[in-house]
């Protein structure tokens, strides 16, 4: 009971300091806010001429930043090799042996 | 307080940062604690996807060569996501995987049982 | 699977995932889409057919295959984009493309780029969930 009743304190604190913060954010779809600037206009009329690619986005991804999109590569590699090695049994060993 | 129902997005985004927190703590479960850690990425993506928004423009896609890049959203909190959303489904595979050993350990999955089975001295192979 | 309907219907099913995906991933630089959603689509279809046909699956996507084709399309990624960092260092000045508009080859090294991400995707989610399936049979 003390465990449920401190979780739901916690959480309700937690979610009222964000809320806080939300309440200082500038007006949602507004074309003056923060991130709009010179970087968007670039990168939007400027995409067909550098890259010859008709998707925005895609040129982001692969040409413009395509070093971070190499080292996410690189993370999702990591990923299935740690999880190959976590999951191999010894030689010898079969399933039913580990489960006691 | 009119911010709040202004952007509704994100009063939505922290609202279910706080699901899926309560999730983690009050479930036994391991499964449902990674559930819980899963909710908690997801609503930081919309959180941060949703900065990209201006009112009247459309999709970032060259439809003819006669568009300007003037009615256009802003690409860019879309393309940064990307990389967040892998490292997220990264991080739910290799807990999974850890889960999978403590049941080859322990036998068990829950946390509670766990802990008493560490505390009352428990041989592993 | 040990149901024999499910057995027939995939025969068809998976080539059409298949199609889906290559197409995706073909079509990254004119539509929304590009190398991680066709590679999630293509590890989907692997899924589904190391579960209809077991053996057939282990003999020609074996661990060391695809292993292989990983580390292959990573070092191809690394090396085409060295080259595109090292050109702009090293060049000044800028050539623009002659191709054909809304083609398919106009993207340059895009169709590539987009080729090796979506193995990647493809093979690491496949490896990954055939560790998790081999507790059950």
């Amino acid at each position: 009971m003390f465990r449920v009743a401190s979780s739901v304190i916690l959480t309700l604190i937690l979610i009222m300091v964000l809320l806080t913060g939300v309440t200082e954010l500038p007006q949602f779809g507004l074309a003056d806010a923060p991130p709009h600037n010179e970087v968007m206009e670039k990168y939007n009329s400027e995409s067909v001429e550098d890259t010859g690619s008709y998707n925005v986005v895609s040129a982001i991804v692969l040409d413009y930043r395509g070093f971070d999109t190499l080292i996410e590569a690189t993370v999702l590699f990591c990923a299935a090799i740690i999880i190959i090695v976590s999951l191999k049994k010894p030689e010898g060993e079969s399933d039913e042996e580990l489960n006691t | 307080m009119q911010n709040l129902v202004i952007n509704y997005y994100d009063t939505a985004a922290m609202i279910l940062f706080g699901v899926g927190f309560m999730t983690l703590l009050l479930n036994n479960n391991l499964i449902k604690k990674i559930i819980g850690m899963n909710i908690m990425d997801t609503s930081i993506f919309l959180f941060f996807i949703v900065k990209g928004y201006i009112q009247g423009n459309r999709a970032p896609i060259y439809e003819s060569m006669a568009d300007g890049g003037a009615h256009f959203i802003n690409p860019l909190p879309s393309a940064l996501m990307l990389t967040g959303i892998v490292v997220a489904v990264s991080t739910t595979a290799f807990a999974l995987a850890l889960t999978i050993r403590i049941h080859d350990v322990y036998g068990t999955i829950e946390l509670d049982e766990v802990i008493e089975k560490r505390r009352t001295g428990y041989e592993r192979h | 699977m040990k149901s024999l309907i499910l057995k027939e219907v995939n025969r068809f099913t998976v080539i059409l995932i298949y199609m889906f995906g290559i197409y995706i991933i073909l079509h990254g630089h004119l539509s929304p889409g590009g190398g991680f959603a066709g590679g999630t689509i293509i590890s989907a279809g692997l899924i589904l057919y190391h579960m209809v046909y077991p053996e057939r699956s282990n003999r020609v996507l074996s661990d060391d295959t695809v292993m292989k084709a990983i580390c292959g399309a990573l070092l191809v990624y690394g090396s085409i984009k060295s080259y595109h960092i090292l050109h702009g260092i090293l060049v000044t000045g800028h050539h623009a493309k002659e191709m054909a508009p809304y083609s398919i080859a106009g993207g340059g090294t895009l169709l590539i780029l987009n080729t090796c991400v979506g193995i990647i995707v493809a093979g690491t989610f496949f490896s990954v969930t055939k560790l998790f399936l081999k507790g059950d049979q």
